[in-house]
């Protein structure tokens, strides 16, 4: 028989087990993610990357105590980073420190993780605070460092890549070739590039040479100066399974000239090698009510100013196509003076980029100036509609790699910096994951899209009906149904005691 | 009848027979709807999802669980009513389990009868599937927390008043517990410990979609705690 | 059947229950006799298990009460002081919840439920909710409660408290009923309770056994006897010297003597020894003659055929009964 203080040592015990069990349970977890798109677990992809981790990888999170006590979404990047270690079987060492507290903070900002300031409110005072959140990935004698990471649902693919490349120690080669003889990537393609070289490779190639065959993707970007021997090679390139993308257009813009004078493109080698895969590029220029605006010198009394004025034909394209993997997480593209596409309905092309359908054409002869508003709007009338500015092809075919065609080519150039373009060098590197054939890679990148507005129902009039039944049936239906049971209930409980005294019933209890 | 089911039906008894479980589930429905629709403005925030809505549940819970749980065992106590069960032949463990599954029931009820909520606005727009699943099994395991801590403090409590404050006061704390990180500044290794222990921090987990082992291991550790403990307490009670 | 040895049981610094010991025979009567807070109640918590002893054995059926739990319970019955019921319960719905928490087999809970609320005459109320009973129906469906199940022992705690004279015997008279085949532990503060229902009493004090036995004994052996007080009409000259002719004369006390105009009228207090009585007490296994001998012997009738014989006439003769709380003055003391 168990006396009391027997009881009472056997329920300390207990509480001490569950205690110990708690504790447990706060080191070794698994997260069950119920979300369609995993949205915090990582993929696949990463998972079978760090278990092929053939050493052992070091990343470092810095990250402030006063932002993680904070911002609940750098809990999560903590929780997705124990993951990578979790799935790693122990060669990913994971920790977390407090630059402030480790005393590190110099050293850090030496890696390249970037000081952030926050507000605080704290004991109701408020205060501006610097903190961190960079991660530091070392890898054999290699560092990588992530800057900034606040956002958890990029988080996974920044990290990912980032270890996939230390690992590899491999980039993924993009070799590039400029359609025109008298630009250079680093001069008319400074921005996009540098920004591109963090994840990729860029290898310049000269023309009349032959594609390497170690690239992973090709982009043509212009096609003015190609011979018949180069697009030759290209075609050569793309038939032995590569996979280009063609930025190009029917137009040439003088940026030179001061009222931006346009010329229709001759026919050239690259318009047939195109042809022949069922792309016409059309010698025109699309205009689209959703478009950027230029800054413009104007000649005034004393001398020149700058004005910036609306310019329909640098289109900001509104329709994407989202079931595709390049256009799925589609942040923005702003295009300049684009061209548009007309596609071989018998070929595999799938429309990427279309304009608006409030879009409009301007055809020979070409006027351009942003100084003449009525002329750029001359064709407006008989040529409002939708037009493609941006295909891709070669998923089914087999013997050739993919092919994506894009009715412009200067999108990646300088200009962006005129428009603040920064999602243009974004949608370029879609572009380059997919044709590199690195489709995990992209599927990372898609997968936190989901379309989270209340617009099933367009009819505002039919939304709102929905909205206000919804809200008749929660807040005035379903509880007053409860409380009228209940009082009903009670009313018939009453009754029934008081009706029939003298009846011996067997109620159910 | 299994004597855990006899105690089940009693309780359950003696909830639909008495006003509380209406008022109770009645205020439920009707103060989350509230919130959901004319304050938190659901249809003007043009997002799909439930967060919302469940994100006010465990503030009412505070309040809620314990007016399910007050009675339970200071009731039975003040009325006399300890005296039979005890006496009956019923181990202490079946007793604290029937009563904690009756009012589990109540709440599953209670929680069911708010899927008109889903179903009403699920024309709106694309709801994840997942997530409301999360939120509810989050919603329910909380719940769970809920009615053992209440029903533990109820059996310690003189009367139902003073169960009901207890275990008001205690719920709020450990729900809210978190909060204490966030307005003062603690060493990193406190700061954990304490966010770990709030029942709303793990709540955030499920109210996203997400079913964390951390969470889903220290609401059940807390529920099968205060049961144990529920348990131990009557049997140490004969003894005083 | 049930057998104490040694209990001890304090709440707090108050010790409720002092060391006792008792056996209950199967198909005894036992009344716990008692002022309150003599152990009564806690005698009974620690029988049905709601209590566990501090120290010291409690087994029912040669079962540990601590260690069996529910196989004692089992064969429990249980009144406490105040019924406890369900207010938000009809008396049907509550006796049909006793039935299953009491694991009466489905196809006999009907029958049972309707067996005890005919034995304690609920039939008007059934339909009724608890809360709006009266309390002597409250007490009866309290009772109906414990023997719904058909135990093997009944315990109750003060069954007739709040009962009505009527109430009241009929209650009795069930219980005598159920006592035929049943063990039954009754408490009760009231003499004649005992005297009408128990085969034996036990007299508590302060969480000590005072006294064990048939009521009868009881009276006998602890009252020291009978006291009357007579006032005798005798020739002059007599005194108080008269008495000591009474057979049995335990002791006189508070004489007065009032002279008359030839005679004397002497008032006493009379105090008369009781018959030895032979067997019975303890064991209960009483040897029938002796004890009737006992309870045949009447101290009226001789201090009447001792003052035919001495030939003084009696003006006066009222026996003196002392009341419980007398008795336990004495016992305690």
């Amino acid at each position: 028989m168990m006396r009391r203080p027997q009881h009472i040592v056997t329920l300390l015990l207990t509480l001490l087990v569950l205690v110990l069990v708690g504790l447990n349970s706060a080191f070794y977890f698994v997260r069950l993610d119920l979300t369609e798109q995993r949205v915090y677990s990582i993929s696949a992809v990463s998972r079978a990357l760090v278990r092929e981790i053939p050493d052992n990888a070091r990343i470092t999170f810095y990250l402030s105590d006063r932002l993680r006590t904070q911002a609940v979404e750098t809990e999560q990047i903590v929780d997705l980073l124990y993951e990578y270690a979790a799935h790693s079987r122990g060669t990913i060492d994971v920790e977390v420190v407090d630059p402030a507290a480790a005393g590190v903070t110099a050293e850090i900002e030496q890696l390249g993780v970037m000081p952030q300031q926050i507000q605080l409110i704290e004991q109701d005072q408020q205060s501006l605070a610097t903190v961190y959140t960079g991660i530091v990935i070392e890898y054999l004698d290699r560092t990588h460092t992530l800057p900034v990471v606040i956002d958890p649902r990029v988080f996974e693919y920044e990290l990912t890549i980032a270890l996939r490349n230390l690992v590899r120690d491999h980039t993924p080669q993009i070799g590039i070739l400029l359609g025109r003889a008298d630009e250079a990537l680093e001069r008319e393609y400074q921005l996009s590039a540098s920004r591109l070289s963090r994840r990729f490779t860029l290898r310049q190639l000269a023309a009349a040479e032959p594609i390497p065959p170690d690239i992973d993707a090709l982009f043509v970007i212009g096609g003015r100066d190609l011979t018949a021997a180069d697009t030759a090679m290209i075609h050569d390139y793309l038939s032995r399974g590569g996979s280009a993308l063609f930025a190009v257009d029917g137009v040439k813009v003088d940026l030179q000239t001061p009222n931006l004078a346009a010329a229709p493109a001759p026919r050239r080698p690259v318009d047939e090698l195109l042809e022949e895969y069922g792309v016409r590029v059309r010698r025109e220029i699309v205009l689209d009510e959703y478009h950027r605006s230029i800054p413009v010198a104007r000649a005034g009394g004393a001398g020149t100013f700058q004005s910036i004025e609306p310019y329909p034909a640098w289109v900001s394209v509104v329709n994407y196509n989202s079931d595709h993997p390049v256009s799925a997480r589609f942040t923005g593209l702003d295009l300049y003076w684009p061209s548009p596409l007309d596609l071989d309905p018998a070929l595999d092309f799938e429309i990427l980029l279309q304009s608006s359908s409030r879009a409009w054409l301007m055809q020979e002869p070409l006027i351009t100036s942003p100084l003449q508003p009525a002329a750029l709007q001359r064709d407006a009338a008989e040529t409002r509609g939708r037009y493609v500015l941006a295909a891709a092809g070669g998923q089914q075919n087999q013997d050739r790699g993919r092919i994506v065609v894009v009715g412009d080519s200067d999108f990646l150039s300088n200009l962006l910096q005129y428009t603040n373009s920064g999602h243009n060098v974004d949608f370029a590197e879609n572009l380059a994951a997919w044709l590199a054939l690195d489709d995990e890679l992209l599927s990372l990148r898609t997968r936190a899209a989901r379309d989270v507005r209340l617009n099933r129902i367009e009819d505002p009039a039919a939304r709102s009906r929905v909205a206000g039944f919804a809200q008749l049936v929660n807040v005035y239906l379903v509880p007053l149904a409860v409380a009228f049971y209940g009082l009903m209930r009670y009313l018939r409980r009453r009754s029934r005691a008081h009706a029939k005294p003298r009846t011996e019933r067997s109620t159910t209890a | 009848m299994n004597p855990i089911a006899v105690i089940v039906r009693k309780e359950l008894h003696s909830y639909f027979n008495s006003a509380v479980a209406y008022i109770v589930v009645t205020l439920f429905l009707a103060l989350t709807s509230v919130w959901f629709f004319a304050v938190y403005q659901f249809a003007a925030r043009d997002f799909a999802s439930l967060r919302g809505y469940f994100a006010v549940m465990p503030f009412l819970f505070v309040v809620l669980l314990p007016a399910i749980s007050m009675r339970s065992w200071a009731e039975e106590r003040s009325s006399g009513t300890a005296e039979l069960l005890l006496t009956m032949p019923f181990s202490e463990l079946q007793l604290v389990l029937g009563k904690f599954l009756a009012a589990l029931l109540l709440v599953i009820i209670m929680l069911a009868l708010t899927v008109t909520v889903p179903l009403t606005v699920v024309p709106l727009g694309r709801f994840e599937t997942g997530e409301i699943v999360g939120q509810y099994v989050g919603t329910l395991l909380l719940a769970c927390v809920g009615i053992s801590l209440g029903q533990f403090v109820s059996s310690l409590a003189r009367n139902q008043i003073s169960a009901f404050l207890i275990s008001a006061l205690v719920l709020l704390l450990i729900t809210l517990l978190h909060v204490a990180t966030a307005v003062t500044h603690l060493p990193r290794g406190a700061a954990a410990v304490i966010n770990h222990l709030s029942l709303l921090y793990h709540y955030h987990a499920f109210e996203r979609g997400l079913i964390d082992s951390r969470a889903v291991v220290y609401y059940l550790l807390l529920s099968v705690g205060f049961l144990y403990l529920n348990a131990k307490t009557l049997l140490l009670k004969k003894w005083s | 059947m049930i057998e104490l040895v040694e209990v001890h049981k304090s709440y707090g610094s108050v010790k409720a229950v002092d060391g006792v010991s008792f056996a209950v025979d199967s198909g005894e009567i036992i009344g716990l006799l008692g002022p309150n807070g003599a152990g009564k109640t806690t005698i009974l918590k620690i029988l049905t298990g709601y209590h566990f002893a501090d120290s010291g054995s409690a087994r029912v059926a040669r079962q540990d009460i601590c260690s069996h739990p529910l196989s004692v319970k089992q064969k429990l019955g249980y009144l406490p002081e105040n019924a406890p019921l369900y207010n938000d319960f009809t008396v049907a719905e509550y006796l049909r919840f006793v039935a299953q928490a009491r694991r009466v087999p489905s196809d006999r809970q009907q029958q049972r439920c309707a067996f005890a609320i005919q034995q304690c005459g609920l039939q008007d109320v059934v339909q009724r909710p608890i809360a709006e009973l009266s309390r002597g129906f409250r007490q009866r469906t309290g009772l109906a409660q414990a023997i719904l199940h058909d135990p093997e022992i009944l315990i109750l705690d003060e069954p007739t408290s709040g009962l009505d004279p009527n109430q009241i015997l009929e209650i009795r008279r069930l219980i005598r009923t159920l006592g035929r085949s049943k063990t039954v532990i009754l408490s009760t503060h009231i003499m004649q309770e005992v005297e009408a229902v128990c085969d034996r009493v036990l007299i508590l004090n302060k969480g000590r056994i005072a006294a064990t036995g048939t009521a009868a004994q009881i009276s006998a052996e602890f009252a020291g006897g009978e006291r009357f007080a007579v006032s005798v009409i005798a020739p002059a000259g007599t005194d108080q010297r008269v008495f000591d002719d009474i057979e049995r004369l335990a002791g006189v006390q508070h004489v007065r003597i009032s002279r008359l105009e030839r005679t004397v009228r002497i008032s006493a207090e009379v105090s008369l020894e009781p018959p030895a009585a032979t067997g019975g007490g303890q064991d209960g296994s009483a040897a029938e003659p002796d004890l009737r001998n006992a309870i045949d012997y009447d101290g009226g009738a001789a201090l009447f055929d001792w003052a035919v014989a001495r030939g003084v006439r009696i003006a006066e003769l009222r026996p003196l009964r002392r009341s419980l709380e007398e008795l336990f003055v004495e016992l305690t003391r």
